[in-house]
């Protein structure tokens, strides 16, 4: 199955959602909002906090595709290279609508 | 065909706005899009909404109408609100038929 992970917060579950299926399922992320933030480098989280820049780097590295708001990205200041290595800013009046398309289902996490 | 759920209120957070902008991308691309506004999303429905550090939400449902993308919410959100909605919006007493007809949902 196509699964498309609609991120609009920096969500722990979305990251765990996206491992799970990533054994069986081919899975792709679009990060939108707020959900930007977690594919920020050089994440620095407090002992005992998940670095979620790290898990989905990792992610990625077992196929998952992670495209990047790109007007939610500038807005909050982050730039292209400042994203963790493998996610790409995408436009979003073109990513979006094929990224639904290429989907089987598609789940927003909230 | 998706539906675009919008849950809040306009101004104060983005979600709202950024669900009016994920349906206008949606819609602008071809692909059939609706709107439902669910408890505090029928607040976009007030009319004369004036704000001066925010783009409006208001003009993004208009930009929304020209692209044939329908507006829906249900009465009794409204009435529990006193939200008076303009002509154009839908108003459907069940949601389930409108949950059932679409492909894909975005909550918002």
């Amino acid at each position: 199955m196509k699964m498309l992970i609609i991120l609009k917060t920096c969500s722990n579950t979305a990251i765990h959602l996206a491992g799970a299926g990533l054994k069986r399922h081919s899975i792709k992320m679009f990060c939108y909002g707020d959900g930007v933030a977690v594919t920020k480098n050089g994440q620095e989280p407090m002992r005992n906090f998940v670095n979620t820049g790290k898990e989905i780097e990792g992610l990625i590295n077992n196929g998952l595709d992670v495209v990047v708001c790109g007007s939610c990205a500038r807005a909050r200041g982050i730039k292209e290279n400042e994203l963790i290595l493998g996610a790409r800013i995408g436009k979003t009046g073109k990513d979006l609508p094929e990224l639904i398309n290429w989907a089987d289902r598609v789940i927003t996490v909230k | 065909m998706m539906l675009v759920l919008i849950t809040k209120a306009p101004y104060g957070s983005e979600d709202a706005y950024a669900g009016f902008r994920a349906a206008l991308m949606t819609s602008a691309s071809g692909m059939k899009t609706d709107v439902l506004l669910m408890d505090d999303g029928v607040f976009n429905l007030v009319e004369k909404q004036n704000p001066t550090d925010f783009p409006s939400n208001l003009r993004e449902i208009k930009i929304l109408r020209g692209l044939d993308v329908e507006i829906y919410c249900t009465k009794n959100d409204l009435e529990k609100r006193n939200v008076k909605p303009q002509e154009y919006v839908k108003i459907v007493d069940k949601i389930s038929e409108l949950v059932l007809k679409n492909e894909v949902i975005l909550t918002f």
